[in-house]
């Protein structure tokens, strides 16, 4: 047993490594660009991004934006989220599947797909015009409310899963007390969502940052946010320095409502308690539930039916298929090795550092750090590994090959996946990791023999997951993509700019196709893996 | 301590290998190295990627390449190539114009290769040093949508009437063969006069769009009534039967003339894969590659005298074009987008 704290201590220091150099070095070298770059002093491009007026009509832009896009997708999805749990709407899982599919589909292929119906010329604009005589929205799609309806349509489901499995986890006796004396809209305006207004909220808040740090539908709606200035202020103008003072306004706007998060709502989240085997207390009026099942599914329709339609539709005849498989393979190998090897690494890390953060204060102060990347957005992680790899010493073994791409999605996802997995070890009872030590069993034979069998279905999420978000990544690596890397949703991001081709809609279905695909088919593993695991492992 | 069988050993350390496998074989590159070269292009994929396939065709040099993109254009290559300045990946630079190659060649990112294939290239269209080479060309040309418009703008400044308000669009003077435009208005009419012009499109409500192509579709479908673009895009919606026409602006006996700007390819400073390279320069630049260019949809004019060009393939012979030297585009180029990014990024 000697060996065991040499060997833990070992596997700590690898996993703390991990999470520097693949989360926070990219980010600190992007601000410490503010500082110089090249050897040549930039001390002045704080003071001049601060003091430039516009920049602080940018900021104002994106606060709008993220503001905008998290009010209405938080009302919508909070909506959503009750009508599913406390409506019983007649499949509410697929329900919410099929809203889920809006949040993992790349953001910019649903950008693309509501200029399509929503343009001057687009289907519903032409529909609208013949039906009511209204020509024009009243406002364009490539503006500000343009890129706040695209997000809306991306972010809703967030709020509405978030406020689905925290109604789930309410204490139905709660609700049953309340039954004595008040009716079922009553207790869900003064029981339920109070009790689930943490939740709520946190999706709201976990939005709201996803939607600041947003630069694909801005930068194709031309809408001037604080991302796309920053990657306009490196890709055109090449002024590292500019660019990265512009990230630290960006960063802190992150941080404020995850400082909000931990300091308020996360001491409020520890109600929610589920307790299996009760039956809990929904609305059972017949015209509730009619109305609102043919509210939701109007409104999943709305934004993950129409726009995938529209995609489809114009991706026809099956030729274009063939013609853009022909060209595309190398590409689609190329995502499929990176999503893959990315996916593996970042489930594999997760796992590590859930386990061996347990009972280290260092690395469990650690890992919280992982979040910056997400808060700095994707250009400027891009940036980032840009300075900390680009170098004419060992470190261009890594960026001259698909490596860099893996480390982009790490970097991007890490947080995710440690937190995913975290939480997903949290839920185990201590008791398991008590019994194993007091047989001498060794710490990594714990995590593979106990924790990894018990958290398996979270093990496959989490791949799911980190998965298809590596496949769909690009705004940070369509700055870091080596030559004869090209991912397919880099070559789709560069095809765009040719205008909306057929092939450029057939590669967009291929790529929400394998998506979809991937997802469908975690779905199967997990319902199976968790109905065995809960046989096999039933301490909760 | 529990016994372990060995297969879960096997098990353990197989585990071992992948994850250490999944975080650094990506740095590992498991082939034998064939011959390649690297090339950044700015040129759009559909026209330049068969020209490259029938490089590797008949070389068997593999290509790997570098597109632009939607958001950076030429300028994200460019920007590029200087990040990686010290420590080149890239060969060969084939841009889809020529102001930012001389910006290249400014910088010191460049090295000159004199290609034999360039000999009969008329000489307003190379560098005196021989850093960078031009070959088939485009103009600037003014595309409007047969059914709304019957009376076409002739002149670039007629886009300041107030007829063509909100109904007209140019693609951002930030990006692509729009910057070399600006550039050129800058070099020949002065800063003054050039600025005015631009303040005045942004009044008028001439719309600045992401790209040459977005001008085309938006003009084509009728979002607006004329628009700036690139030869190729114009043809391409001529082609595909859109209700678009266009033609050379300028064409006046006072006129300013109509913009040619050509492709330009230049051979990187310090590239990993020089004879390569070389090979690959040689190759665009013979009138056997121009000759496939002007006969793909994007209809680009060749340079090389007697290259046989289909009928639809502007002649030169017959066009007014603008005065102005490609240096001299380059050196307004950064005034031109310092102008451009005040009025154009708010």
């Amino acid at each position: 047993m000697n060996e065991r704290p040499a060997s833990l201590r070992v596997a700590r220091i690898f996993a703390g490594a991990v999470i520097v150099i693949v989360a926070l070095l990219p980010v600190v070298y992007v601000f410490a660009g503010i500082m110089g770059h090249e050897g040549k002093p930039n001390l002045g491009a704080l003071q001049s991004v601060l003091s430039e007026p516009r920049q602080w009509i940018l900021l104002g832009h994106s606060l709008c934006l993220a503001a905008g896009a998290t009010i209405a997708a938080t009302l919508l999805g909070t909506a959503l989220g009750l009508a599913a749990s406390n409506l019983r709407v007649p499949g509410h899982r697929y329900l919410l599947g099929a809203a889920a599919i809006s949040f993992v589909v790349p953001q910019y292929i649903l950008a693309m797909a509501w200029v399509d119906l929503l343009g001057s010329n687009g289907w519903l604009t032409q529909i609208a015009a013949r039906l009511f005589g209204v020509g024009q929205l009243p406002f364009s799609m490539y503006s500000l409310p343009g890129a706040i309806l695209v997000l809306i349509g991306a972010f809703y489901p967030v709020v509405m899963l978030t406020t689905w499995a925290a109604a789930r986890g309410l204490d139905p006796r709660l609700d049953e007390a309340a039954s004595l004396t008040a009716g079922p809209w009553r207790r869900l305006l003064r029981i339920t969502l109070p009790l689930l207004l943490p939740s709520i909220f946190s999706g709201a808040l976990f939005v709201f940052a996803l939607v600041l740090v947003a630069f694909a539908v801005p930068d194709l709606l031309q809408v001037r946010v604080y991302p796309v200035e920053i990657y306009t202020r490196y890709v055109v103008f090449y002024e590292f320095g500019q660019a990265a003072a512009q990230a630290l306004p960006l960063l802190l706007c992150g941080l404020a409502p995850l400082a909000l998060w931990w300091w308020y709502v996360r001491p409020r989240m520890g109600r929610l308690r589920f307790v299996p085997g009760q039956r809990r207390h929904t609305i059972t009026s017949r015209w509730a539930r009619i109305v609102g099942a043919l509210l939701s599914w109007a409104v999943v329709l709305v934004f993950t039916g129409l726009p995938l339609t529209a995609v489809f539709v114009h991706s026809l005849p099956l030729q274009t298929y063939l013609d853009t498989w022909k060209t595309a393979q190398t590409e689609l190998a190329n995502s499929l090795t990176v999503s893959v090897i990315s996916a593996t690494a970042l489930v594999i890390t997760g796992l590590a550092t859930a386990y061996l953060a347990r009972h280290s204060l260092a690395l469990r102060s650690l890992v919280p750090t992982s979040v910056l990347p997400v808060l700095v957005s994707g250009p400027v992680v891009g940036i980032g590994l840009i300075a900390l790899w680009n170098h004419a010493d060992p470190r261009a073994v890594v960026y001259d090959g698909g490596a860099i791409l893996i480390l982009a999605c790490a970097a991007r996802f890490l947080f995710f996946s440690h937190h995913g997995l975290l939480a997903a070890f949290s839920d185990l009872s201590p008791k398991l990791e008590e019994a194993a030590c007091v047989f001498g069993i060794p710490w990594y034979r714990q995590l593979t023999g106990i924790f990894v069998p018990a958290c398996a279905p979270a093990i496959v999420a989490a791949w799911a997951i980190a998965f298809v978000f590596s496949f769909s990544e690009v705004e940070t690596t369509v700055l870091v993509c080596p030559p004869g890397w090209t991912t397919l949703t880099v070559r789709l991001f560069s095809l765009m700019h040719y205008g909306p081709s057929r092939m450029v809609f057939a590669l967009s279905m291929i790529i929400v196709t394998i998506i979809v695909g991937t997802g469908l088919v975690t779905v199967l593993i997990f319902r199976k893996m968790k109905q065995a695991s809960d046989v096999r492992h039933p301490v909760r | 301590m529990l016994e372990l069988s060995q297969s879960r050993r096997n098990c353990r350390w197989t585990t071992s290998l992948f994850c250490i496998l999944a975080w650094f074989g990506p740095t590992v590159n498991l082939h034998a190295a064939p011959p390649t070269v690297v090339v950044y292009t700015a040129l759009d994929e559909m026209y330049s990627r068969p020209i490259l396939d029938g490089f590797h065709q008949q070389t068997a040099i593999e290509v790997k390449t570098v597109y632009d993109t939607e958001a950076a254009k030429t300028t994200g290559l460019v920007t590029r190539l200087l990040a990686e300045r010290k420590r080149p990946r890239c060969d060969v630079f084939w841009n889809n114009e020529v102001a930012q190659t001389i910006s290249l060649k400014k910088q010191g990112a460049l090295a000159p290769y004199r290609s034999p294939a360039a000999e009969m290239i008329p000489p307003q269209f190379k560098d005196e040093e021989g850093y960078w080479t031009g070959f088939a060309a485009r103009a600037r040309v003014i595309i409007y949508n047969t059914n709304l418009v019957k009376n076409p703008p002739r002149t670039i400044a007629e886009f300041l009437q107030p007829q063509w308000s909100g109904k007209a669009a140019v693609s951002n003077p930030l990006f692509g063969t729009m910057a070399t435009h600006a550039a050129a208005l800058f070099a020949v009419w002065g800063d003054e006069k050039a600025q005015a012009f631009f303040r005045d499109l942004t009044r008028n409500h001439v719309a600045a769009l992401s790209g040459n192509a977005v001008v085309r579709d938006l003009v084509a479908k009728g979002e607006y009534a004329v628009g700036l673009t690139d030869t190729d895009d114009a043809n391409g919606a001529v082609e595909d039967g859109l209700p678009a026409r266009w033609l050379f602006p300028d064409q006046g006996p006072d006129g300013l003339g109509t913009l040619l700007i050509p492709n330009s390819v230049a051979l990187i400073k310090d590239a990993p894969h020089p004879e390569a390279a070389k090979r690959l320069i040689d190759y665009l630049l013979s009138a056997e590659t121009e000759m496939k260019l002007a006969a793909m949809r994007s209809i680009q004019i060749p340079l090389h005298p007697g290259v046989n060009t289909p009928g639809r393939v502007p002649d030169l012979t017959k066009v007014t074009t603008m005065q102005v030297t490609f240096d001299a585009i380059a050196e307004k180029l950064p005034a031109a987008m310092t102008f451009a990014r005040q009025e154009f990024l708010k």
